[in-house]
C-alpha cells in the first residue's frame, strides 16, 4: 500500500519514557504515555499524557508548515515557523496536569543506543522509511539478554489519506521492520528516456524539469522543494515543456505533489492511527488486555475495512534474522586460521568469506584494491585485530545474506 | 530566478488545506465549507469528533449540552481545561475547540435533546433547522433518537471503555465520486468508428517488415499498445467468423498471436509495446458491463418520473440511462487512458480521440438532461451545470445509492431484514470472531439507560451484579425475540460484562479513536465522496479489529 | 512488560548463549554492499577504484570496451550507494561529456535497472554488466541523446564515424566532446 511508502526527509518519533501510571484503575482510567510531533505525533502526546504516562520525550526535526495546520491540532497560524516538538509539549503541558514532556529539535539519529536505554516503549509516527529502518535498527540491536529492560516495544503507525496502519514490533521476538520491507509498493519510476524524449503526461514534464533540467541548468545548486522560488521555476519550466508537446494538466499544485512526493494527510485518519498506537502502548504497559499481535491495517475508503493479522518474522531478515552467535576463538590464531576454522564449521556452508567489524575491514576477496589493503592482516593475530566480544560480519557467496558472531577469547 | 511574476502559485487557502485538497477537491472542500453541525453532548468522544471536522474547516459547530464541568471530564476531555471547571461544558468545549481554526464559526447551546424536542422543536424542524448534520453522544434514550426527523443525516455514537461504535441514518445517499483506483475504460471490444478508423490507419504496416517498405522498427516498438490490440482484434474476427476473444482459452491464444508478431530483432529482443498489449488482453478486453451500483442508481424509483421536484443528481441519471439506452447499452466514455509506451505524439493523438469522445457523450447526456428540465419546468433549467454533468459521465459507472435503515426500523424487533442480518451473523462460520456480540450489548445498554435514566454499573446506585443480570435478561429477550434458537452466546456475556465494568465511562485513547473514525464518515457523507458505511461500525479496541453491519 | 520479557527468555534458552557489552554492528546496507563487491568478477575491461578506501559507498568505474563502436575508450563512471541500498539502487553518473544514444551530456545514464527497474535481488554486478553491454550495444530507440541516437538509427555508418571523432576530443554537431581514448 503506497501509504506506507513515504519518503520524505521529515520524521517525527516519540519515545515513551518509565510509564508511571499514576492511579491505574481497571480499564477506564486516565492513562498515557509519549510520542512525536507531526501528524500523528500531535495526537499520541495527547493521547499519552490524558492516559496516565507522566514522563515522555518527544523528538522532532522539524518546524511548523502552514500546511500542517488542517491537521496538527496543538499548531495555530502564530507558529508557523517554530520546532513542532518545543511548541506541541508546551501546549499538552499547559493543558494537562502533571505530566512532563521533554522536546528535542532534531534527528531520531542525533541520539545514541544509551538515550534509548532510559525509555520503556518508543512509538513513532515518522514519515520516512530511512527513519523508520534507523529505529528499528537500533531497538534490535540494543536487545539484551542479561538485561530485560534493554528490549523496548516498538510500535509504529503510519498514514495516507483514508488509510493507515499500526503495528507492535518486539526488537528480535516478532517481525520487524526490516522483515516488511517489500510489503511497501515500490514507487514507479518512469524510464529516464521517457522524460528525456518522449514525455506522455504532465507529471514527467515536471520530473523532466527537476531530475534533468534543474541539475543542467543550476549545476551546483540543490533543489529545495520547500522554496517557493525553486518550486516556481520548476513548475514554469514543466509547463513549458508542456505546451511543447501538447500535454496538458501541469499546475502549481501537480508539481509540488511530484517533487516533494506529498502523501494526502487528514486529521481523522491520523486520529485512528494514532489512538490505535496508543492503545497498544497501554495495553503493553499496564498488561490489562492482549496487545496487537502484531499488524492492523485501516481502509476508510470504501465503508470500513480493517485488516488484523499477524506479520511473519523473515528468517532471513538482515536486521533481526541473522543475531550474532557465540563463537569461540584463540587469541593467538592468526586471521587465516580464524577463517580455516569457519570453513571447517559443518552447519554454515562458508568458502571465501569476507569479514569485516565495524571499526575496520579484515579480509576482503576482491575487488583487487580491497584485496591487496587487507591482504597483511590474514598473518596477523586474532588479538590485534579483535576485541574480545566484538562482532564479525561476514558475507560468503556461500550464504544468501550473511553472518554475524561475536569473538569470545578463549 | 524566477522573472516573471509568480503565476499558479496557490491562495493561503489553498496552502492551508492542501494535504486534504488533494483527497476531496474544491467540490468537496466547498460542501464541507456549507455544513452545519450540532454536536450533543460535549463528552470526550464528541469534541474529538468535532475536532477532526473543524480542523478541515466545516462551516459552523454548535455544542449542545447541559452539564458542568467536573473534575472527571478534565482526565479524558482535551477540549477542557482547569478553568472551565463548574462552568458550562457546552461553552467551555465550543470555546477551545473554536481555537483550532479562525475559519470556522462556532457557538454552544447549554440544553439537551429532550428538552429541545419538546420545547424548541423548530431547531430540529428540516423546515427551519441551521444544523445540516447531527453528532448523538450515548447516552440517549431511544425514544428521543426516534423523534428525530427523517431529512436529516444523524450520526449515533457509543464508546465505553475499550468498545466504540457509530451508526448512521441519512435520507437516500447518492455518490458519483467513490474515488476508484481508475477510471481507465478502453472500449477495445467496441470501439466507435473514429477509433477503429485511427486504429487502422496508424497500424496498416504495422505486419510488413521494413525491408519490404513496411514500418520501421522504431515507429513498430512505439505504437501505443491500444491499437496494436485494436488491430489484432480485427484480424482475430477474421478468422474466427466475427466473434472475439472473450473465454480464457481464447484470450491466451490471442496472446500468443500477439507474442508472434512481436519483432524480436530490436535492440533488448522485446517490444515493450508488444508486452503492455499482451499484458493487459485478460484484465482490458472485456465487454461493457455495468456495475452494480450503477444499475442500482438506474433502476431506482427516483429516476422513473421526472417532475420538477426531482433532484439533479436523478435527473442526470434518467439521461445516463435513456443515453445508455441508445447508445447499444454503453454509459458515457470515462476517457480515461492508462500512461503507455509511446512517443508523445502519438499518445496524445490517441488521448485526444478518447476525450473528444467523452466530450460529445457528455454533451448528448446535458442535451437530454435539458429537455428534461424544460419538460417538467424545473426550477433549475436555466443553471444546469456542464461541469456536473461532465463529472457524473466521467463517474456513470461508478455510481452508488445508499438507503439507510430508519432507527425505527433497527429497533422494532419485527424487522425482518435486521433480524437477518442478526442472525445471519451469529450463524456464521467465524462467529467467533465477529463483533455482532457487540452490537448484542450495546443495544441492551441503551435499553438499560432508557429504563433506568443511567449506565448500567456507575456504581453510585446499585450493585454491578445486579446491573449485569439486568443487561443478560435484555440481551436474553432480545435474542428470543429476533427467533435465535439458542442459548446466551458466551461472547456476549464476556462483552456485556465489560459494559457494565465500564459504568458509561470513556477513556480518552477510545474516545479518539471513535473521533477519526466517526469523523472519517461525516466527511464522506458531508463531501459526497468515497463510500460511508451502512449503517453500523463496531470497534473493539481489544482484538483490535472493526466490523460493519446493516442493522 | 514482564510477560513479554518470559518469551525472550525461551526464545533464548532454545538458541542458548550469553550476552555481554554490546559493540557496535556494521549496517545492512553496508553489510549488502560489502557482499556485493566482494563477490564481483569483473573481465579485463573494467577496472573498480576507491578514492577512499574506508568508504566502500562510493567508488568509481572504469569501463575500457574492447569491441564494437567504443573500442579504444576508456569512460569512468561514479557509483553512490546510499543507507536505503539494497531498497534503492546505486547513483551512476558519467564523469565526461560523451557522444552516446543512452548517456546525455550531463552524465545521466538511461538504464533500465537503474531506476524502473531495479529490484533489491539485483546487485552491484547487474548493473556493472548492464553499463558495459551499454558501450556494446548502445539502444536509440529509447535515447537520452536524441541527436545520437537519430544518428544511429538514420545513418549508422555515419555515427560510427562521429562516435570516433567524439572520443578523440573532436565536434559532433557544434557540440566539443571530452578525449576519452586510453
Amino acid at each position: 500500500m503506497r501509504t506506507m511508502t513515504p519518503k520524505c526527509k521529515r520524521h517525527s518519533s516519540m519515545i515513551l519514557k518509565s510509564c508511571k501510571l499514576h492511579k491505574f484503575v481497571l480499564a477506564y482510567t486516565r492513562g498515557a504515555n509519549n510520542s512525536g510531533a507531526g501528524g500523528l505525533g500531535c495526537e499520541i502526546l495527547k493521547n499519552l499524557a490524558l492516559s496516565g504516562f507522566k514522563d515522555i520525550h518527544v523528538i522532532d526535526m522539524d518546524t511548523i508548515d502552514v500546511s500542517n495546520l488542517n491537521r496538527q491540532f496543538l499548531f495555530r497560524a502564530s507558529d508557523v515557523g517554530k520546532p513542532k516538538a518545543t511548541v506541541a509539549a508546551s501546549f499538552v503541558m499547559s493543558r494537562v496536569k502533571d505530566v512532563t514532556i521533554t522536546p528535542y529539535y532534531g534527528a531520531i539519529q542525533d541520539k545514541d543506543q544509551e538515550y534509548y536505554m532510559q525509555f520503556k516503549l518508543v512509538i513513532c509516527g515518522l514519515d520516512s522509511v530511512e527513519a523508520r529502518r534507523w529505529i528499528n535498527a537500533t531497538l534490535v540491536d540494543m536487545v539484551d539478554i542479561d538485561n530485560p529492560e534493554s528490549l523496548k516495544p516498538l510500535i509504529d503507525g503510519g498514514t495516507e489519506g483514508f488509510k493507515g496502519q499500526s503495528r507492535v514490533i518486539l526488537p528480535t521476538l516478532t517481525s520487524c521492520y526490516e522483515c516488511s520491507l517489500d510489503m511497501l509498493t515500490p514507487q514507479t519510476a518512469v524510464p529516464l528516456c521517457t522524460l528525456a524524449t518522449i514525455p506522455r503526461q504532465p507529471a514527467h514534464c515536471v520530473e523532466w524539469a527537476s531530475i534533468l533540467e534543474w541539475p543542467r541548468v543550476f549545476e551546483d545548486k540543490k533543489l529545495d522543494n520547500d522554496d517557493p522560488e525553486h518550486v516556481q521555476w520548476i513548475y514554469e519550466q514543466a509547463l513549458h515543456r508542456a505546451q511543447e508537446f501538447n500535454i496538458s494538466g501541469v499546475t502549481y499544485s501537480l508539481t509540488q505533489g511530484v517533487i516533494k512526493n506529498i502523501i494526502p494527510a487528514i486529521a481523522s485518519t491520523n486520529a485512528i492511527i494514532a489512538a490505535s498506537c496508543c492503545n497498544e502502548a497501554l495495553k503493553i504497559a499496564t498488561g490489562a488486555n492482549p496487545y496487537l499481535n502484531n499488524y492492523m491495517m485501516y481502509i476508510g475508503n470504501e465503508g470500513v475495512y480493517t485488516h488484523t493479522f499477524e506479520h511473519e518474522k523473515k528468517d532471513d531478515c538482515p536486521v533481526c534474522g541473522n543475531l550474532a552467535t557465540d563463537f569461540a576463538v584463540d587469541p593467538e590464531w592468526t586471521l587465516e586460521e580464524f577463517i580455516d576454522r569457519l570453513k571447517e564449521q559443518p552447519e554454515v556452508q562458508i568458502k571465501k568469506p569476507t569479514l569485516v567489524t565495524e571499526r575496520r575491514r579484515l579480509y576482503y576477496q576482491g575487488p583487487p584494491q580491497l584485496n591487496e589493503q587487507t591482504r597483511p592482516n590474514l598473518e596477523k593475530k586474532m588479538r590485534d585485530l579483535v576485541d574480545n566480544r566484538e562482532e564479525i560480519a561476514i558475507t560468503d557467496p556461500g550464504l544468501p545474506f550473511s553472518l554475524r558472531l561475536n569473538v569470545i577469547f578463549s | 530566478m524566477a522573472s516573471s511574476p509568480p503565476s499558479g502559485s496557490p491562495s493561503s487557502k489553498e496552502k492551508k488545506y492542501d494535504r486534504q485538497l488533494r483527497l476531496w477537491g474544491a467540490n468537496g472542500q466547498n460542501r464541507l465549507e456549507r455544513a452545519h453541525i450540532a454536536l450533543f453532548g460535549a463528552t470526550a468522544t464528541g469534541c474529538e469528533v468535532l475536532k477532526n471536522l473543524i480542523l478541515p474547516s466545516i462551516g459552523r459547530f454548535t455544542v449542545i449540552d447541559d452539564k458542568l464541568v467536573e473534575q472527571a471530564d478534565l482526565g479524558v476531555n482535551f477540549f477542557l481545561d482547569q478553568d472551565s471547571l463548574g462552568k458550562p461544558r457546552a461553552e467551555r468545549a465550543a470555546a477551545l475547540l473554536g481555537e483550532l481554526n479562525p475559519d470556522v464559526a462556532g457557538g454552544f447551546r447549554i440544553d439537551n435533546l429532550e428538552s429541545i424536542l419538546s420545547n424548541t422543536p423548530g431547531l430540529l424542524d428540516p423546515r427551519t433547522t441551521e444544523f445540516t448534520h447531527l453528532l448523538l453522544m450515548s447516552p440517549i434514550p431511544t425514544p428521543l433518537l426516534l423523534q428525530l426527523p427523517a431529512e436529516i443525516p444523524i450520526f449515533f455514537v457509543h464508546s465505553l471503555g475499550f468498545i466504540t461504535s457509530l451508526r448512521i441514518y441519512a435520507p437516500t445517499h447518492t455518490i458519483i465520486e467513490i474515488h476508484p483506483d481508475s477510471l481507465v475504460d478502453l472500449r477495445l471490444f467496441n470501439p466507435w468508428p473514429e477509433l477503429s478508423e485511427f486504429a487502422l490507419e496508424k497500424t496498416s504496416t504495422l505486419d510488413v517488415p521494413e525491408s519490404e517498405g513496411g514500418m520501421g522498427d522504431h515507429e513498430h516498438g512505439h505504437i501505443p499498445y491500444v491499437l496494436l490490440l485494436l488491430k489484432y482484434l480485427e484480424d482475430w474476427k477474421q478468422s474466427h467468423q466475427g466473434h472475439l476473444p472473450g473465454s480464457y482459452s481464447e484470450k491466451t491464444l490471442f496472446k500468443s498471436m500477439i507474442m508472434d508478431r512481436m519483432r524480436t530483432g530490436v535492440p533488448g529482443g522485446i517490444e515493450e509495446n508488444y508486452v503492455e498489449a499482451v499484458n493487459a488482453v485478460m484484465g482490458d478486453l472485456r465487454t461493457a458491463e455495468l456495475s452494480s451500483g450503477t444499475k442500482e442508481v438506474l433502476n431506482d424509483p427516483e429516476c422513473q418520473s421526472i417532475t420538477s421536484q426531482t433532484d439533479e443528481f436523478w435527473i442526470i441519471a434518467r439521461a445516463v440511462k435513456d443515453f445508455a439506452g441508445s447508445n447499444n447499452a454503453l454509459l458515457p466514455l470515462s476517457g480515461a487512458m492508462p500512461d503507455m509506451k509511446a512517443e508523445s505524439r502519438g499518445y496524445v493523438a490517441l488521448q485526444n480521440l478518447y476525450r473528444a469522445k467523452a466530450y460529445s457523450d457528455a454533451a448528448a447526456v446535458e442535451r437530454i438532461v435539458r429537455d428534461y428540465m424544460n419538460r417538467v419546468q424545473h426550477p433549475k433549467r436555466n443553471q444546469i451545470d456542464r461541469d456536473a454533468i461532465q463529472l457524473f459521465c466521467r463517474h456513470s459507472n461508478f455510481l452508488r445509492r445508499l438507503n439507510y435503515r430508519s432507527i425505527a426500523d433497527e429497533f422494532s424487533n419485527s424487522n425482518e431484514q435486521h433480524k437477518g442480518v442478526v442472525l445471519g451473523a451469529l450463524g456464521d462460520w467465524d462467529v467467533e470472531s465477529s463483533l455482532i456480540h457487540h452490537y448484542i450489548a450495546l443495544r441492551a445498554y441503551q435499553e438499560f439507560y432508557t429504563g433506568h435514566g443511567r449506565a448500567p454499573g456507575d456504581t453510585s446506585h446499585e450493585s454491578c451484579e445486579e446491573d449485569y443480570q439486568e443487561i443478560r435478561r435484555i440481551i436474553c429477550e432480545y435474542l428470543k425475540g429476533i427467533g435465535y434458537p439458542e442459548s446466551l452466546p458466551e461472547r456476549c456475556e464476556k462483552v456485556a460484562k465489560e459494559i457494565v465494568r465500564a459504568g458509561g465511562g470513556e477513556l480518552h485513547v477510545t474516545a479518539s479513536l471513535a473521533g477519526g473514525i466517526v469523523a472519517q464518515e461525516v466527511i464522506k457523507i458531508i463531501t459526497r465522496q468515497y463510500v460511508p458505511i451502512n449503517n453500523t461500525v463496531i470497534f473493539d479496541g481489544i482484538g483490535s479489529r472493526t466490523q460493519t453491519f446493516e442493522l | 512488560m514482564l510477560k513479554i520479557w518470559s518469551m525472550k527468555q525461551q526464545q533464548q534458552a532454545a538458541s542458548a548463549a550469553e550476552g555481554g557489552q554490546k559493540k557496535k554492528k556494521v549496517t545492512a546496507a553496508q553489510l549488502r554492499a560489502q557482499k556485493d563487491l566482494s563477490e564481483l568478477s569483473l573481465p579485463p575491461t573494467i577496472r573498480m577504484h576507491m578514492p577512499d578506501p574506508e568508504d566502500i559507498l562510493n567508488f568509481t568505474l572504469t569501463i575500457e570496451p574492447d569491441e564494437g563502436m567504443y573500442k579504444c575508450g576508456s569512460f569512468n563512471f561514479t557509483f553512490a550507494i546510499n543507507s536505503n541500498f539494497p531498497h534503492e539502487p546505486p547513483k551512476v553518473k558519467c564523469t565526461q561529456k560523451i557522444y552516446h544514444p543512452n548517456i546525455d551530456l550531463d552524465g545521466n545514464v538511461c538504464l533500465n535497472i537503474l531506476r524502473e527497474d531495479w529490484k533489491p535481488v539485483l546487485n552491484l554486478n547487474a548493473v556493472i554488466v548492464g553499463l558495459q553491454f551499454l558501450f556494446l550495444e548502445p539502444n536509440p530507440s529509447d535515447p537520452l541523446n536524441k541527436e545520437a541516437a537519430e544518428d544511429l538509427r538514420l545513418t549508422r555508418e555515419n555515427f560510427k564515424r562521429n562516435v570516433k571523432n567524439s572520443m578523440n576530443g573532436g565536434y559532433v554537431k557544434n557540440v566539443q566532446f571530452e578525449r576519452v581514448l586510453k
